[in-house]
């Protein structure tokens, strides 16, 4: 029988430096910028419903909370936003070509970049479980070579480096008599909380770029014309989420799941009367 | 279905099958130590809140430019703290 508990003990805290620049319209040039570098921890980032992440962990060690202080689920260490609209000079002709051609080009422009949240290497199942039928738990971290960092950046098949982590073992045979679970053979200790704690790992950045061209054309003096491409993720550039997901068990590590969408292109033609 | 207990205790059970009807009648006899849950919920809990701070400078450099420099923290106490399953393993090493 699964026991739920509620308790009113959790701990936040929020550092942050936040840097900003705003450009107002002048000479139809505007932008807009701003850069935060924080730190979210915690020792749990979900309320009383549903885990409000979904690299969230349902059953966190409640007896100890010291245990579980780790950056916070939602922890985006850096993150940058900046924006910019630009109505692209007039050329100096009077022509018509000048007027309805070369005139009323106007673009615009989003950036943002920010860090990936954190995620743990989990251990699914009773197997390794908490004696719980909850199935998460936390892993053995492994040192040696190659196991200061715990991910490879830019490799989506083998993102997390799975050879670092292990089943946690009993360090003695008199240990492993006295509290593994004796379904895994000696060191295995599958019912032994691992030394991986929460949110060790880092999902890959983020970065989305979107573009957009207006062209706006007066057709007579009361009907004018507007009409906008827009270029959502214009370098169609893929964004993965960490590998924090169940479905990563058949392929331990991998990122097998993106964020946000592909490139998205939109034309509109507006006309104001 | 939620089953009071005696503080500060809560049954929760589901059930998938073995209901009979379309409004569905006789589930709490249904009900095994198998489909049902226990929830504990702290009596009395202390006031949980979050105090936020933040200093900041803000500064026009021209009449259409302005720049911001800021830093903010908060600390959050007596926040919700929420198990699943309670009954994990001890860690002892």
């Amino acid at each position: 029988m699964p026991f739920r508990s509620l308790w009113w003990d959790g701990h936040s805290s929020y550092d942050g430096l936040q840097v900003g620049a705003t450009k107002r319209l002048s000479r139809g040039f505007q932008f807009q910028a701003s850069y935060t570098w924080s730190k979210t921890i915690d020792d749990n980032s979900t309320g009383a419903g549903a885990d409000s992440f979904n690299n969230s962990f349902s059953s966190l060690h409640w007896y100890d909370l010291r245990l579980n202080k780790s950056l916070a689920d939602f922890n985006t260490p850096r993150v940058l936003v900046a924006s910019v609209t630009w109505d692209l000079p007039k050329p100096k002709m009077s022509s018509v070509v000048g007027e309805k051609v070369l005139g009323g080009w106007e673009m615009g422009a989003i950036f943002i970049a920010h860090d990936g949240q954190p995620f743990s290497e989990l251990l699914s199942g009773y197997v390794v479980g908490q004696n719980s039928s909850d199935p998460f738990s936390f892993s053995e971290r492994l040192t040696g070579p190659g196991c200061n960092t715990l991910v490879n950046p830019g490799n989506g098949d083998n993102y997390v480096k799975t050879q670092c982590f292990s089943v946690p073992t009993a360090p003695t045979q008199a240990f492993y008599d006295t509290y593994c679970n004796p379904a895994t053979p000696f060191p295995t200790c599958s019912n032994l909380l691992g030394n991986a704690r929460r949110n060790i790992l880092a999902s890959p950045g983020y970065k989305n770029f979107d573009f957009s061209l207006y062209k706006n054309t007066r057709i007579t003096e009361r009907v004018d014309t507007q009409f906008r491409a827009e270029f959502f993720n214009v370098l169609n550039h893929p964004n993965f989420q960490g590998a924090f997901d169940t479905n990563t068990i058949d392929q331990p590590g991998a990122l097998l799941h993106t964020i946000g969408d592909a490139r998205d292109i939109q034309f509109a033609l507006k006309v104001i009367f | 279905m939620s089953i009071p207990r005696p503080a500060p205790f809560n049954a929760i059970g589901g059930l998938n099958s073995g209901l009979a009807g379309t409004f569905y009648t006789g589930a709490y006899s249904l009900l095994t130590p198998n489909t049902l849950a226990s929830t504990l919920i702290q009596q009395n809990p202390k006031r949980n809140y979050v105090a936020t701070w933040h200093l900041n400078v803000q500064r026009e450099v021209t009449p259409n430019f302005a720049f911001i420099v800021g830093y903010v923290g908060s600390r959050g106490v007596h926040q919700q703290f929420k198990v699943d399953d309670a009954d994990m393993t001890l860690c002892r090493r």
